[in-house]
């Protein structure tokens, strides 16, 4: 019986002795994971800091590129039958405003003086493709009908290309250029919206269609007079997410954030909880407004969200 | 006079010792004696066993966690080396316009020989009404409703990780990661976020991903990072966030 004993002891003795040293491990590899913590936030005020300077010098270059335009300046409109498809812009324009027609018209203007000097010519990239708006951009219509691209042919960007599209066009924006960054303001649309951009600020206003966007850098503002009946994603890597809309409201929240911060009208303090599932991101915040209905997603890694209902 | 009692009984014990308990009672008496040895012997053997018992359960947990373990750092990532990138089938989402089958039929056209591809799309129409030219929305949508589901069987694995790798829309991709965070105790799935990681061609995707699998101690991520430094077509951005992670990264956690 002794011996019986002292044998289950010892082993009693080996599975804690092993335990202990399996706990020190784990506090071991807490604390590592802790100083990782440390070292990625004060990162990542560097970069939000570095960030803030190329924005600030990204400005500059603007104001003083409209600046130097003054008022020698002409008017460009171009004019494309298009009612109804899938548009595809390879450029950044200031503004996409839907309206209630058939064309897709581009106003834009160019240099006076410019003018004069290709009075003649026909501008053309690298690659031998010309411009056929006059105001440096390719409209080219896909081998499938209701496919229309419009795709810029100077690398530093077409600036100050207003639009109007009709409604009903669906709307594909994909623009990576660091020279245009300039903020893009979508209205007035209620067909669907895809939009991909790198550097440029994104608002939309009165869009009832369905609608998903990420700027990389860029802040995305959203304003809805109704209440919004599609599938929306706005997504931001460093920049602001904002959203504006209708406290009548019937959709599926799902807010996050990884080094940002999450703003919210009080009155949904409480209704919106951290996702059980999701262990991995930091904030987490999901619930249903007045029953719940459309998805509605609003993501920052690094920026703030604010979610605003009126 | 006291000795002289003492030997006389002593001598005459079994002449003077006539008298019989009463039956019932001397019954009574024996069967609380036995119940005491009863009671006796069990303590002592439970005793015995529990010990023994609670020594082999602690090491059998113990055992069974560090097998745990090391199965979690040594998965059978099977179809982690898989990844196939296809822009054809990126092509052809953009451009179809019909259903599910038509993006099958473009598929078959092109000799598209990616069978997860296939079969992801097939289930996902089967299982989740998934239209995947329908729209980006769309997509979206189905996706999140996975989002629920603990445990996702492998079809739809092999699914997210289709889309993440290949959707044309990077917030359907996110969706797909977002899905995918949430099954992260799975370690299969966290292994083949480490490899689908390097070849991810969405700038916001791999930063995400990169953030995401930093804290997941995958023994593979920092030799995936270096990749990621080292390959001049990846972004400059996620190239700086990996190498400031690569700096970082505590050696203890690899």
């Amino acid at each position: 019986m002794k011996k019986l004993m002292s044998f289950v002891f010892m082993l009693l003795f080996v599975s804690i002795s092993l335990f202990a040293q399996e706990s020190v491990e784990q506090k071991k590899i807490k604390e590592a994971q802790k100083q990782l913590e440390e070292a990625k936030v004060d990162h990542y005020k560097k970069l939000n800091e570095a960030l803030k300077m190329v924005g600030a010098r990204a400005d500059v270059g603007n104001v003083k590129r409209k600046a130097f335009r003054g008022d020698n300046v002409q008017a460009v409109t171009y004019t494309i039958p298009f009612a109804t498809g899938i548009l595809e812009l390879n450029f950044a324009p200031d503004s996409i405003e839907g309206y209630d027609g058939k064309e897709i018209i581009l106003k834009s203007w160019v240099e006076k003086e410019d003018q004069e000097l290709v009075d003649g010519l026909v501008l053309v990239n690298s690659n031998g493709v010309a411009d056929n708006t006059g105001m440096g951009l390719r409209v080219e219509k896909k081998e499938k009908d209701g496919f229309l691209s419009i795709s810029e042919l100077d690398t530093y960007g077409v600036p100050g290309v207003k639009m109007m599209v009709p409604q009903s066009v669906k709307l594909i924006l994909k623009y990576n250029s660091t020279y245009q960054n300039e903020k893009i303001t979508l209205i007035n649309l209620k067909s669907e919206i895809d939009v991909a951009v790198r550097f440029n600020p994104v608002v939309i206003k009165k869009i009832s269609g369905p609608t998903t966007i990420n700027s990389m850098y860029g802040k995305i503002d959203a304003f809805f007079e109704a209440e919004p009946t599609k599938p929306v994603s706005l997504i931001s890597s460093y920049g602001d997410v904002s959203v504006n809309m209708p406290s009548t409201s019937k959709v599926d929240l799902n807010i996050k954030t990884t080094w940002g911060k999450i703003y919210i009208p009080q009155s949904l303090v409480g209704k919106l909880q951290k996702d059980a599932n999701s262990k991995e991101n930091k904030e987490q915040l999901k619930g249903s407004l007045n029953g719940g209905g459309n998805l509605f997603v609003l993501s920052s890694a690094w920026g703030k969200i604010f979610l605003r209902l009126k | 006079m006291d000795d002289r009692l003492k030997s006389i009984i002593a001598l005459g014990r079994d002449q003077l010792d006539t008298a019989v308990p009463n039956p019932a009672v001397y019954g009574r008496i024996l069967k609380e004696l036995e119940g005491r040895k009863r009671k006796k012997r069990m303590v002592r053997m439970f005793t015995a066993v529990s010990l023994t018992g609670i020594a082999a359960v602690l090491l059998i947990g113990f055992f069974v966690s560090v097998f745990e373990k090391h199965q979690e750092n040594h998965p059978e990532a099977a179809g982690a080396n898989n990844i196939i990138r296809k822009p054809v089938i990126k092509q052809t989402i953009i451009d179809s316009s019909g259903t599910v089958d038509h993006v099958i039929a473009e598929a078959d056209k092109l000799n598209y020989q990616n069978e997860n591809a296939v079969r992801f799309l097939t289930h996902l129409k089967q299982e989740y009404a998934f239209q995947i030219s329908a729209s980006p929305s769309k997509r979206l949508t189905s996706i999140y409703a996975l989002e629920s589901q603990h445990k996702v069987d492998k079809a739809v694995e092999d699914a997210l990780f289709e889309v993440l790798n290949n959707d044309p829309n990077a917030n359907v991709r996110m969706a797909a990661l977002d899905v995918l965070s949430a099954k992260m105790h799975d370690a299969a799935i966290r292994k083949r976020l480490v490899y689908t990681m390097v070849n991810q061609d969405e700038p916001m995707v791999q930063l995400m991903m990169i953030q995401l699998l930093s804290n997941a101690r995958e023994s593979d991520f920092i030799e995936k990072l270096g990749q990621i430094i080292n390959d001049s077509h990846t972004d400059v951005e996620v190239r700086e966030e990996a190498r400031f992670l690569f700096a970082q990264y505590p050696k203890n956690l690899n």
